[in-house]
C-alpha cells in the first residue's frame, strides 16, 4: 500500500520542500511511522488520506522551518524543476511560467491544486487530507484556478 | 470534441465544478495538440499538470537511506582513524628506552613528544566525533535513532580503548 503511494507522496512533498533528498526523507519518515502504527491503522477511514495528510504535515513543518531562508528555497527550486525532459524549449518555458504562478499562490491553495489537478483526488479526499471541509476545498480550488487563469491571460 | 463544449467545460473547471472524468476530458483535449488560438493560454496549464504527473519517484534504498550513509561517513572516518592510531601505537619497535614510537604513521624518537602528539591526535578525533554527533542530532527525531546512537557509543568505546593504549605504552618502559 505504502509502496503504491510513494510516487504520489514524493511528488507532493517535492512540490513544497523543493529538494529531492528532503522529499525522500519526508516519505521515508512517513512510511516508517505508518509501519510502526500499522496495527492501529484499521480504525483509519482511508489509509491513503492518512498517509498524504502526514506528508502534508511534514511539508508544513519544513516550510515553517525554512521561513526566512528564501535564498535556499529559491536555489533548490531549480533542482525540483529538472525532473523530466521537455518536448521543446517553448513547452519548458510555458511549464516554468505556470509553475511560478502556482508557487505564488497561498500554500493551502497550492496544496488543493496539487492534490486535485496533479494527483486526481476527489474533493472529499482532498478535504480529508488537508483537514478542511469539502466546501472550503471547492472554494479554495476555484479561487486558485481563477487566479491562475487571470495570470495566464495577463502574460 | 468541439471548441464550444471545451469552453463550457473550462468555465465549469475554473469554478471548481467539474468532475474528475470531465477534467480528464480536458487533459486529453489539450494533450492532443492543435489547440485553437483562443484556448492556447490554457494549454500551458494542462502541460504543467502533465509534466508534474510525470515526475518519478526514486526507488527506495535498501537497508538504510542515502542521508544516513552521508551522515555516518564522518563518524566512520573518525572510527577508522581511531583504529589506525591504535594499530600504529601497537607496532612499537625497541630503541634506547626499549621502544620506537609511531603516532599516526609517523616515527617519533622522543617518548614525551610521542605522548603529546598522540594526545593531540586523540583530541582531533574527539572533535571529529563531536561534529559527527552534531550531524546525527536530526536522527534523534526518528524512531530508529536508538540504533544509530548505539553505534556512536561503540565508536566512543573505541576511542577510550585508544586512549588506554597510549596510557599503557607510556608506562611500558
Amino acid at each position: 500500500m505504502v509502496a503504491q503511494l510513494r510516487p504520489k507522496m514524493y511528488r507532493f512533498a517535492l512540490a513544497f520542500v523543493k529538494r529531492r533528498d528532503e522529499a525522500e526523507d519526508v516519505i521515508q519518515d512517513v512510511s516508517m511511522n505508518l509501519w510502526k502504527r500499522r496495527t492501529s491503522l484499521g480504525s483509519v477511514r482511508s489509509v491513503e488520506a492518512y498517509a498524504m495528510s502526514a506528508v502534508k504535515n511534514r511539508c508544513m513543518d519544513y516550510l515553517r522551518s525554512m521561513q526566512g531562508k528564501t535564498d535556499e528555497l529559491t536555489k533548490s527550486a531549480h533542482t525540483a524543476h529538472e525532473q523530466t525532459p521537455y518536448a521543446s524549449v517553448e513547452q519548458a518555458d510555458m511549464v516554468a511560467q505556470v509553475k511560478k504562478l502556482i508557487e505564488g499562490l497561498p500554500v493551502q491553495q497550492q496544496m488543493v491544486i496539487r492534490l486535485r489537478d496533479v494527483e486526481g483526488y476527489e474533493l472529499d479526499e482532498v478535504a480529508e487530507i488537508l483537514g478542511m471541509s469539502e466546501g472550503a476545498v471547492r472554494t479554495g480550488l476555484s479561487r486558485a484556478r481563477q487566479k491562475i487563469r487571470e495570470q495566464l491571460f495577463k502574460q | 470534441m468541439d471548441e464550444q463544449k471545451i469552453k463550457a467545460l473550462l468555465e465549469r473547471y475554473f469554478d471548481g465544478a467539474t468532475s474528475l472524468p470531465e477534467e480528464q476530458e480536458l487533459r486529453r483535449f489539450f494533450a492532443k495538440g492543435n489547440v485553437p488560438a483562443t484556448l492556447k493560454p490554457y494549454s500551458a496549464l494542462f502541460a504543467f499538470y502533465a509534466h508534474e504527473r510525470a515526475v518519478t519517484c526514486p526507488a527506495p534504498t535498501g537497508s538504510g537511506n542515502a542521508l544516513r550513509l552521508r551522515r555516518w561517513t564522518l563518524a566512520a572516518t573518525a572510527a577508522a582513524a581511531a583504529v589506525a592510531l591504535m594499530v600504529t601505537l601497537k607496532t612499537l619497535a625497541p630503541t634506547q628506552d626499549g621502544y620506537t614510537y609511531y603516532v599516526d604513521g609517523k616515527r617519533v624518537y622522543d617518548k614525551e613528544a610521542a605522548m603529546q602528539l598522540a594526545d593531540a591526535k586523540l583530541q582531533m578525533l574527539a572533535a571529529s566525533m563531536q561534529h559527527a554527533k552534531a550531524s546525527m542530532e536530526p536522527f534523534e527525531k526518528l524512531h530508529d535513532a536508538s540504533r544509530s546512537l548505539e553505534q556512536l557509543d561503540k565508536i566512543r568505546q573505541m576511542l577510550r580503548q585508544a586512549d588506554n593504549m597510549i596510557f599503557v605504552t607510556s608506562t611500558t618502559k
